[in-house]
């Protein structure tokens, strides 16, 4: 092979190459940001959550949330003590609650608000991919970082939100915004996700900040924190095994 | 390496090169606008470049007293901008082009006020300079002391958070900064790991009273009841925990009134029990649990259907709460998970039965069959000996499938209610004689649920075989009859508005092969409603279930409001009225209304 040849080969491998670096698929960039988000395999986090009104006292709820492929979670509440005992458990859009002053699991809807501005989804489902398709729109950027900007459309009609408008920075995938839209268009929430920090061997957020864009000052932080990786069993993420649960 | 290799060598390394620059180039912000605005001894500054968000560093010097913001890859459209401004504890605003890629802005103070400053939005920043009064949520009307563009930009970047905002020209400084990122400490009692060794215990309970007055006639306190719940739970190992909880209960309204005879004092003033204790062991696929338990089949809300297993304790009707109402049993129950279905089989070797309130207490059930105009004597009822005759199991099978959760069941077990025999005596004087006692049946159902429309689709249907009813017919010679009865339940669970949980629920009770002696009715209908709210951020939980039957158009109405002081306290308000006729189950109790007013403390 002539070496001009040669140098041409590798000018269109470097060019080609980078050419991938931003033409990747949608589909693509989502997994790698949900892989960010969360691990994608079993683990389980505890989550502190911070409801906050301009003029009110600010309200904190703990849970531990417990993650089991992409769309098993039981989400325990741990305080207030008055709450301490009532599990979720969510089965892809399936959901029981668990109270003790019922001893029962009771079968709800996803729309039922846990928390503040965080519905059950929020807090829960850890996945954008498994429950929307992505579509890339024009890059945008944010805080000075160069992002992909993908349109989500719902899979699924029992899915939290309709739409989703997120952004992802280029380079490292971390989600650093998202917009929640209702199926009539109207957005519902914004999300910020901040205090990026290594956990299990990769940079993740550990905050995110949903924002009312209805009413100024209305928010709901989500913190997480001693995320680890766990083996759960099939049987656990059952409605019987809801009486199990360790508090 | 000849010349020429080397020179294509240098080629592609800059094409390289300009490959990983690229992505390392990011354009510098061009500072746009200061605005402040100023409320009683508070100011905010706020600083807005063209994009993205130039980092920050901020600290104060002395001599003068000033504070310093240095804002990175940032420039400064003129050499340098100055600015007196007529703010309590700042004099002065100054920004200069601090080096090449940087612009500092410096407040000159005259003494070192509390200040916090935060990016709002991507290239927007403010300083809250904060006075004595420290007011976090005061809303501003900034006005500019310096512009590079006009100040109704219609950025898009801005309009994702401000949008639908009643004023767009007065923003809330809201310090999410100033709450730090959680760590393990706010968990450190929670050492909640599923898979862990851990032998922590925990150790909760609550306290409560709950005092009640009689609305009907005579008004009188009926309850001044004080309760301990304690429960501690623990594990061994991954496979082994353990629950261990109990009440004591003190009603004080025995000592303080003379409303009740001593035979209800003695019934019900104290009580000390042994709750759900059990050993919870578990397996790959495989659970058992073992102790005293409650173990509850069915879906419905509100009421006893499916709810076949455990006794109630009926001494305050139906108005407990179920986990309260529910007597746990020494049992062992067995789980058994495959796929998408689990298996379960229960056995209890030592069956026990409801409770009922004695002759005289607020909800007496015994003269509900009284038969007038004669004399009633009731015995005590004679409860089965222990044995392994005596005892009860059952089978569960249960699975979740393409969005229907549905079971079937079979119980082998004591009717809960007593068989109320009868003999008549006829000397000296025409006497009923009743004698409680309990009689096996079998128990065949199943149950479903199912998401439809945005809602809870559920149901559930019973099969009892072998049930006793009384009769009216003095020439039946136990006052008994043995008959097959088929019960069902359909309910519907919806949320409106994101905010008012609702559930409506019909139920059927028939009793198959049906003559006119038996007391009760062929057929017994009913209808529920259950809605509940949250105002005020959650503070209050206003709730109402109602529920009637639907021949006798008796019913049973329970408004109640729940107060969430704290985490830790919660006040109920509540009221039961009891509507209709006495021959119905609701009307029977109608003189007894009342108020009531429950007050806990969870620790």
């Amino acid at each position: 092979m002539s070496l001009n040849r040669l140098v041409y080969i590798l000018v269109c491998i470097v060019l080609v190459g980078r050419g991938n670096a931003v033409a990747q698929s949608p589909e693509e960039i989502l997994l790698k940001s949900d892989a960010v988000r969360s691990p994608q395999y079993d683990y389980s986090v505890k989550a502190r959550i911070i409801d906050i009104k301009p003029g009110k006292e600010d309200k904190m709820a703990l849970y531990e949330v417990l993650l089991k492929g992409r769309d098993n979670a039981i989400i325990k509440t741990l305080d207030p003590k008055a709450d301490r005992g009532t599990s979720l458990l969510m089965l892809k859009y399936d959901l029981w609650v668990f109270m003790r002053t019922i001893s029962k699991p009771l079968r709800i809807s996803l729309q039922q608000r846990l928390f503040g501005e965080a519905a059950n989804g929020d807090i829960a489902r850890a996945n954008f991919s498994g429950d929307y398709d992505p579509r890339l729109l024009e890059p945008d950027a944010l805080k000075g970082d160069p992002c992909y900007v993908l349109e989500l459309s719902a899979k699924d009609n029992r899915v939290t939100y309709h739409k989703v408008k997120l952004w992802v920075k280029k380079g490292n995938y971390h989600p650093l915004k998202a917009e929640f839209f209702a199926f009539s268009g109207k957005l519902l929430k914004v999300c910020f996700y901040e205090e990026f920090k290594e956990i299990l061997g990769i940079i993740r957020p550990t905050r995110m900040i949903l924002i009312d864009p209805l009413i100024k000052g209305k928010r709901t932080i989500i913190d997480y924190v001693d995320m680890k990786k766990e083996n759960f069993s099939d049987k656990m993420f059952t409605k019987h095994h809801l009486k199990r649960l360790k508090y | 390496m000849t010349a020429r290799y080397r020179k294509h060598i240098f080629f592609l390394l800059l094409i390289v090169a300009a490959s990983l620059s690229d992505a390392a180039t990011i354009p510098l912000s061009l500072l746009k606008s200061i605005q402040i605005d100023q409320k009683n001894d508070e100011c905010i500054i706020q600083i807005e470049f063209s994009q993205k968000g130039p980092a920050y560093k901020n600290f104060i010097l002395s001599d003068p007293q000033r504070l310093i913001f240095d804002f990175s890859r940032s420039i400064l459209p003129e050499t340098h901008l100055n600015y007196p401004i007529d703010c309590p504890y700042i004099q002065n605003i100054r920004a200069s082009q601090n080096t090449k890629e940087s612009v500092r802005l410096v407040l000159e103070t005259m003494n070192a006020p509390e200040y916090l400053i935060k990016e709002v939005l991507p290239g927007k920043f403010k300083i809250k300079i904060f006075g004595e009064n420290r007011d976090v949520d005061a809303t501003y009307k900034l006005r500019p002391i310096f512009t590079n563009e006009p100040l109704n930009s219609t950025n898009p970047k801005s309009k994702a958070i401000t949008s639908g905002s009643a004023d767009p020209g007065s923003e809330s400084f809201v310090e999410v900064e100033k709450i730090p990122p959680v760590d393990s400490t706010v968990f450190e009692n929670d050492d909640t790991s599923q898979n862990g060794e851990g032998k922590k215990i925990v150790i909760s309970g609550q306290m409560r009273n709950k005092t009640a007055v009689r609305i009907s006639t005579p008004h009188e306190v009926t309850q001044i009841q004080n309760r301990l719940t304690l429960e501690v739970t623990g594990t061994f190992n991954s496979r082994i925990s353990y629950n261990i909880s109990g009440l004591l209960e003190y009603d004080a309204v025995f000592d303080l009134t003379n409303n009740y005879s001593e035979l209800v004092k003695e019934d019900q003033e104290k009580r000390l029990e042994l709750r759900d204790t059990y050993f919870d062991i578990g397996f790959d696929h495989f659970d058992v649990r073992i102790g005293k338990q409650q173990i509850v089949w069915g879906q419905a809300v509100g009421v006893f259907f499916a709810d076949v297993v455990n006794p109630k304790n009926l001494k305050e009707y139906i108005l407990p709460d179920l986990e309260e109402i529910r007597i746990p049993v020494w049992a062992i129950d067995l789980e058994w998970h495959v796929r998408d279905s689990t298996y379960e089989f229960v056995f209890i070797p030592f069956p026990e039965f409801n409770e009922f309130g004695v002759v005289g207490s607020e909800f007496d059930f015994t003269s509900k069959y009284k038969a007038e105009g004669i004399e009633q004597r009731i015995l005590s009822s004679k409860e089965p000996s222990s044995g392994i005759d005596n005892s009860e199991f059952g089978f569960r099978s249960s699975t979740f499938i393409n969005g229907w959760d549905t079971g079937v069941f079979f119980f082998h077990g004591f009717d809960k209610f007593p068989v109320n025999y009868r003999s008549i005596l006829y000397t000296p004087d025409p006497t009923i004689v009743v004698t409680p006692e309990y009689e096996k049946m079998n128990i065949l159902g199943a149950t479903f649920s199912y998401e439809l429309m945005g809602g809870i689709a559920k149901g559930e249907l019973i099969y009892n075989s072998g049930k006793y009813f009384m009769v009216s017919d003095f020439n039946d010679l136990d006052g008994v009859v043995k008959k097959n009865n088929f019960e069902y339940l359909l309910g519907f669970d919806y949320t409106f508005l994101d905010n008012i949980d609702t559930n409506i629920q019909f139920m059927h009770s028939m009793i198959l092969s049906y003559h006119e002696n038996i007391l009760e009715d062929e057929h017994r209908l009913f209808l529920s409603l259950w809605v509940q709210t949250s105002l005020f951020d959650s503070k209050l939980e206003p709730e109402l279930f109602i529920i009637g039957n639907l021949r006798y158009t008796d019913c049973m109405i329970r408004p109640k409001l729940t107060w969430n002081v704290a985490d830790t306290l919660r006040i109920i308000l509540g009221v039961d009225l009891f509507l209709g006729e006495r021959k119905g189950d609701f009307g029977y109790f109608k003189n007894k209304d009342r108020v009531y007013l429950l007050t806990t403390y969870y620790f």
